[in-house]
């Protein structure tokens, strides 16, 4: 806030001063700054990847780093804004570095509120915790635990999980759902489960609260498949396109230097 | 949970008892958004230089160029320097011709020096302090802007980071006649008011004036400014309307036989060579005789024009710059100055130069055209060896003035000389008696126009160009304003019209402070505030470039080699 704060108020003294120009002096500092915010936040990154070495070289503390990437990242997108004097860029590289910088900056900030609000929820409305990189192997378990449950059981017994219950165990499903409601409507799921309880023989009907556990847990490991996916792809919409930033970053000072 | 429990329960999750992972859980690889950056980086940089080398290089450009540039859009050499960028070189190579090489028209010298004409402005020290406030051309011009882009239009801020006012509507300066109270310095005798109604008597053949301006009133459909035919009778606009071409006697004063109709010098007493110091006229014949610089005319001259009789001389009829006249008032000057400096060898006196450096470039270029006639005329003359020589010293001194910027370029040493010591202060005034004789108002009607002083006509100011740093078109305006809405300072009304004609005494008792301003003397240009009535933000455009001009009009290269 400070920061930001800061750096509105050097734009007004360059409205009252000077001309707004990326040009100019006031110009050049305003981008000369964006760009080592960038790259310092860009070495986050790299920060993350060499913790033995950081840590030797007494480098800071990772979360230092993070808070760094986090507001110097944002800071750095107002001063683009300031450095093109709030207005639209012209020429393809300017377009370019535009656009990519308000996407990579704000798709981080889109990644920071999944970061605070994802596990929350995850830790609020599910009995289970898993490990995202388990989940595929645990479902194939539940799916030969309930392959073996149905094995001696009563026809409708078997009507009713070849069409109801197999297809659910097949993989791990993405479902929006679970990003508005954790539950996902689990208990409305449920429901099948009690209409067949009514018929079933009392041998039966414990085979069928087996499979309504196994059922029950498969959508709550649907919902953590959902769910944490997020917090992994969203890495894929920031990260790449960084690195094209700076690229872009460094022919743009090309381009201004020697032209 | 006891411990017995915790036993069983160890190696399972979640109530369905599913198995943990004995080894440690291996993150899914991020190595692939570093790959896809990877990639896209290569892609960025592949476009960049496969533009760069076989297309137009449009990755990196800013825009494209205006118009004015395109045609070299494809050589970005042409304009950036690497590593330099867009140099004022680049620039000077299409845009200064090479005549331009001392100062070049857009350089920041001829700036310091146009309009004010003041070689001061670029001496070294001057240089030397305003160095840093200096700019390249693509300061003021950037490109990139797209094609129809107007790079000629420079905003207020480029201009404002030399010269500190904030805005025309604020701390802007009062022209500079109106701060200094710099006369007028057309030098005639002349009030607007009466003229205006006899020209339009003349022009539409009715005396009566309520006859006239009835008529006027219906043509023009206008009952406050039916009158402005009769300014623009004298006041003709140049081709483009911006300005009004210089006042011509032949074509506004003698034109519709309003002056120097059938004016005639009568009796004027022969001058003597015997007798120096007895005023006199001189006769064609003696003129002849005499020789001189300036007096080819009379070899020319019809002699039955001017008559001698009885140790008289008169002539009839007397013209425009009568060259008889003239020439008998430079013998006049002669005798009362003695016969040193320029003064009695140009038709007319310049009185005050101080207006301009303009009006000072203007005196000297029109000394030097006549002094090199002067020489023209005497090469062959031996018997005039004196006079040639004293003509050569001057004109050799009027060509050094011009040329060189930094020496004192006032034309004082041209002025007036110290008396002959020869004459008496009577022998004087009677010279000067003659002088009136010659030019006498109801006579040859010279004074009745033109202020006669020390035995000389003083220079009618034809150019009256009085802005010395803004331009202002007239053309622009004439449809918004009429001519004496913003030239009021003359009062030109009806009722003013009207009675300084019709009755003058009763005219000077009603409108005494008119009467007083009605002069040659009187500008009668508006002030700045007058501007501002319309020259605001939130209407007419008060930019810098509305009224200033950076770079001296190009088509005038020519005069920069005076520097």
């Amino acid at each position: 806030m400070v920061a930001s704060n800061a750096c509105l108020a050097a734009y007004i003294a360059n409205l009252i001063f000077s001309e707004v120009n990326p040009g100019n002096v006031w110009g050049l500092t305003y981008g000369s700054i964006a760009t080592i915010l960038m790259v310092g936040a860009a070495l986050y990154g790299l920060r993350r990847r060499t913790m033995k070495i950081s840590t030797k070289l007494g480098l800071g503390r990772a979360q230092s780093w993070v808070q760094y990437h986090i507001y110097g990242g944002t800071i750095f997108l107002l001063l683009v804004f300031m450095h093109s004097g709030f207005s639209l860029p012209s020429g393809p590289l300017n377009w370019l570095l535009w656009i990519l910088s308000i996407w990579v900056t704000l798709s981080g900030i889109f990644g920071i509120i999944l970061q605070k609000w994802i596990p929350k929820i995850l830790a609020s409305g599910l009995s289970v915790e898993i490990v995202y990189e388990r989940i595929p192997e645990l479902v194939e378990e539940m799916r030969a635990n309930a392959e073996e449950v149905i094995k001696k059981c009563a026809e409708p017994l078997k009507d009713f999980y070849a069409r109801n219950i197999q297809p659910a165990l097949g993989t791990p499903k993405t479902r929006l759902i679970y990003y508005v409601d954790i539950t996902g409507g689990i208990q409305t799921q449920l429901k099948q489960f009690e209409y067949l309880e009514r018929v079933l023989s009392n041998e039966d009907k414990q085979k069928l609260q087996s499979l309504e556990s196994i059922y029950k847990t498969k959508l709550e490991l649907d919902a953590h498949y959902t769910l944490q996916k997020a917090l992994r792809v969203w890495l894929y919409a920031h990260v790449p396109l960084s690195l094209i930033l700076l690229v872009a970053v460094a022919l743009h000072l090309y381009a201004v230097y020697y032209y | 949970m006891n411990r017995s429990e915790k036993k069983r329960k160890k190696g399972k999750i979640t109530p369905l008892g599913l198995s943990i992972k004995t080894g440690y859980v291996i993150p899914l690889s991020r190595r692939w958004m570093i790959i896809l950056g990877f990639i896209g980086s290569a892609a960025v940089l592949a476009y960049f230089y496969f533009d760069s080398e076989f297309q137009k290089n449009d990755f990196i450009s800013a825009g494209a160029l205006s118009s004015n540039h395109a045609d070299f859009e494809d050589d970005c050499i042409s304009c950036h320097a690497p590593g330099d960028g867009v140099t004022i070189d680049n620039c000077s190579s299409c845009h200064e011709k090479t005549s331009d090489l001392k100062l070049g028209v857009y350089s920041f010298k001829t700036h310091y020096l146009y309009r004010s004409a003041d070689p001061v402005r670029i001496s070294k020290d001057t240089l030397d302090k305003y160095h840093d406030r200096e700019m390249a051309c693509g300061t003021c011009h950037p490109e990139h802007m797209g094609r129809s882009a107007a790079i000629t239009r420079v905003t207020d801020e480029k201009c404002i980071q030399c010269h500190e006012y904030d805005s025309f509507n604020r701390n802007h300066p009062e022209f500079e006649f109106i701060r200094s109270s710099t006369p007028d310095d057309s030098g005639l005798v002349m009030t607007h008011i009466r003229h205006t109604t006899f020209v339009l008597q003349k022009l539409t053949q009715i005396n009566s004036i309520d006859s006239l301006f009835s008529v006027l009133k219906k043509r023009t459909g206008s009952s406050e400014h039916f009158f402005e035919e009769g300014c623009l009778y004298c006041h003709n606009p140049e081709p483009g309307g911006k300005n009004f071409m210089n006042l011509n006697f032949d074509r506004n004063c003698g034109g519709a036989g309003c002056h120097l109709n059938d004016k005639a010098v009568e009796g004027l007493p022969e001058f003597n060579p015997g007798k120096p110091k007895v005023p006199g006229v001189e006769s064609l014949q003696t003129i002849k005789r005499r020789g001189g610089p300036g007096v080819v005319w009379a070899y020319v001259t019809n002699p039955s024009l001017i008559v001698r009789e009885d140790g008289e001389v008169s002539k009839n009829p007397v013209f425009h710059k009568d060259p008889w006249i003239l020439e008998n008032l430079k013998q006049i000057r002669k005798r009362i100055y003695g016969g040193k400096g320029l003064y009695n060898l140009l038709d007319a006196r310049y009185a005050d130069l101080s207006i301009s450096q303009a009006r000072i470039d203007t005196f000297y270029s029109s000394a030097i055209s006549k002094l090199q006639v002067y020489a023209a005329e005497l090469r062959f003359r031996p018997e005039l060896n004196d006079e040639l020589t004293k003509i050569t010293g001057l004109l050799r001194l009027a060509r050094r003035q011009m040329q060189h910027p930094g020496l004192n370029r006032s034309p004082d040493a041209f002025g007036l000389p110290d008396y002959n010591k020869d004459l008496t202060v009577k022998e004087r005034e009677r010279f000067l008696q003659l002088t009136n004789d010659l030019t006498d108002a109801q006579g040859p009607e010279c004074a009745k126009c033109h202020l006669v002083e020390n035995a000389s006509i003083l220079n009618a100011q034809a150019d009256q160009d009085i802005l010395i740093r803004a331009e202002f078109d007239h053309r622009a305006h004439v449809l918004d304003r009429r001519c004496t809405e913003c030239h009021e300072e003359i009062q030109v009304s009806e009722q003013t019209l009207k009675m300084a004609v019709a009755n003058l005494e009763e005219f000077k008792l009603k409108y005494p402070n008119v009467f007083a301003m009605d002069r040659s003397a009187t500008q009668n240009i508006p002030d700045l505030e007058s501007c501002r009535g319309c020259h605001t933000q939130e209407k007419v455009s008060n930019n810098c470039i509305a009224c200033h001009r950076f770079h001296p009009n190009k088509e005038n290269r020519s005069s920069l080699s005076y520097f």
